[in-house]
């Protein structure tokens, strides 16, 4: 079964946002469906991660020092973590190819280096987000919060009851065949 | 072959017998001789006249025993709904319809069995109140004699007409039009047997329908939950005037409010209660405008619409024409349908997002 058997009352799950006789209801839904329950799954690891992105310290400057230390000598791997590998050429702004670059511009330094690495790292965070967000936000929207749903035939019951208090009504109620 | 399996009807036989009684049916309603034209102004003497059989006609439904079955028809924009209906009615059994009755089904199995009620005189003044009445003249149904009674909207144009058997004063066919005159809903008896002191109601037909439809609301009431933000009109366009409200209520503080209105000829129920609307219609539901009021639409008899509006969400379920529903709709409150577009699920998504990574926000 697919995740349209739950809907959004199975994010809600995961936001811990149901009522408790919803989320008994959900639950129960959960024993008999696997589609469901590998969603569930899905949801609350991604949520896991995103917490641990959020309250990850800082680390400890001892750490840092010991990772550069095993780093090869004259390269600081954490300074270029989607740099271009070691000795690779790169253009300087305004360099023919083939051209010397200048001594002071290395590898994936200098302005051209840092534009292109915050472009990469930006453009990656920002289609994880708008993914994240469209996947999050779900096809089915918010989930009707109406104590009884709006389409319940009891409503037509209601109604033919009503009815009949009327003198001389139809019995048209009882036409609930759809039409033809 | 035994003399039992001879005369047993099978399902097939069925089938057929109420497929050509549907034919009978329909052809009866449309080839009914005309009814003698009325003018349009109706004296004050015709009125009273048409009323007091319209009484008549009220009381005899209630008062006497009589079984048959009854084709009923509902014509909406979308199609046609049509049924043939089992009635049985004794004075103190109260009124069992069952709908499209089978050999293979029994009696009283899925039937709406309503309790014997008295007239509410009151709801039949509404009758003349909102329509001019007035006697067109005379007619045939299922074989009996009947007075036509015609009721006219103020512009003159047909709104409805009832057939009334001369002898025992019963309703034996009715019909109503909407403005351009079209014919909306038929109800006929297609045979009619009186059979006074002899109960037809089973004391085994105690399935009540609304026994359980909430419980009264009385202006006091009504008036109260007007001042906690409850919109509850006295009346909706059309003649339409509220004859009832009640209220079914669920959990703790949440609660079901039906409000019922009539114009004598139709009904339209508003069942109101707090809440959002999900972005996908129930099923069976679909988005339409009606006037310009976007709403989910079920399309059949009765016609049901859903649409949100001043913080609550509201049904309504009604057999009253498309133009009448249509100016209830503008009456009352209404937002837009939820909107699940791209940007709706963008926006969704990064607010749980941003719940997530800060919770405390």
């Amino acid at each position: 079964m697919t995740r349209a058997c739950l809907g959004e009352l199975l994010t809600a799950l995961v936001d811990g946002a149901l009522s408790h006789a919803e989320r008994e209801r959900a639950l129960a839904h959960l024993t008999g469906c696997a589609g469901c329950r590998e969603e569930v799954e899905a949801q609350r690891a991604l949520k896991a991660r995103l917490a641990a992105i959020a309250g990850t310290p800082a680390p400890p400057d001892s750490l840092v020092r010991s990772l550069r230390a095993l780093a090869v000598p004259g390269t600081d791997p954490l300074a270029r973590p989607f740099g271009p590998p070691q000795g690779a050429p790169v253009r300087p702004r305004g360099a023919r190819p083939g051209g010397a670059a200048p001594p002071a511009a290395g590898p994936g330094r200098g302005p051209l280096g840092r534009l292109r690495r915050t472009s990469t790292v930006g453009g990656g965070l920002v289609a994880l987000g708008v993914s994240a967000a469209l996947l999050l936000g779900g096809a089915g929207g918010a989930p009707a919060s109406t104590p009884v749903d709006p389409g319940s035939v009891d409503f037509v019951v209601d109604f033919v009851s009503t009815t009949s208090e009327v003198p001389l009504a139809d019995p048209v109620g009882l036409t609930l065949s759809p039409p033809r | 072959m035994t003399d039992a399996d001879a005369t047993a009807v099978r399902p097939g036989q069925v089938r057929g017998l109420r497929f050509a009684a549907l034919l009978v049916g329909l052809g009866l309603l449309l080839t009914a001789a005309p009814v003698v034209a009325a003018s349009p102004r109706s004296t004050d003497s015709d009125e009273t006249a048409a009323l007091r059989l319209l009484e008549d006609a009220a009381r005899a439904s209630r008062a006497l025993t009589y079984s048959g079955t009854k084709y009923v028809a509902a014509w909406r924009p979308g199609g046609t709904s049509t049924s043939l209906v089992e009635v049985r009615h004794d004075p103190r059994g109260g009124l069992v319809m069952t709908a499209s009755p089978t050999a293979a089904r029994a009696a009283d199995d899925d039937a709406m069995v309503l309790a014997a009620a008295s007239l509410d005189r009151a709801l039949l003044a509404v009758l003349g109140d909102v329509f001019a009445l007035s006697i067109a003249g005379t007619g045939r149904c299922t074989g009996r004699d009947a007075d036509v009674v015609e009721a006219r909207r103020p512009t003159g144009t047909v709104a409805g007409r009832f057939w009334i058997d001369r002898d025992s004063r019963l309703l034996l066919r009715r019909e109503v039009y909407d403005d351009a005159g079209h014919r909306v809903r038929s109800s006929a008896f297609l045979d009619l047997e009186m059979t006074p002191g002899s109960p037809v109601v089973t004391a085994s037909a105690e399935r009540r329908i609304g026994r359980d439809n909430g419980s009264p609301v009385d202006e006091q009431r009504l008036e109260q939950l007007r001042a906690q933000g409850w919109h509850a009109p006295t009346d909706l366009p059309g003649g339409f005037v509220l004859f009832e409200a009640r209220s079914r209520a669920h959990g703790d503080d949440d609660e079901v409010l039906h409000l019922a209105y009539t114009d004598g000829l139709s009904t339209t129920s508003l069942f109101v209660q707090r809440g959002e609307l999900g972005s996908e219609p129930p099923e069976g539901f679909v988005g339409r405008a009606v006037g310009d009021r976007p709403v989910w639409v079920h399309d059949g008899a009765p016609e049901r619409m859903i649409w949100a509006g001043g913080e609550r969400v509201w049904t309504l379920v009604s057999d009253a024409p498309d133009g009448a529903t249509a100016a209830a709709l503008q009456a009352l409150p209404h937002d837009d349908l939820p909107d699940d577009g791209l940007r709706a699920r963008l926006a969704r998504g990064l607010s749980r997002l941003g719940s997530w990574l800060n919770p405390f926000a």
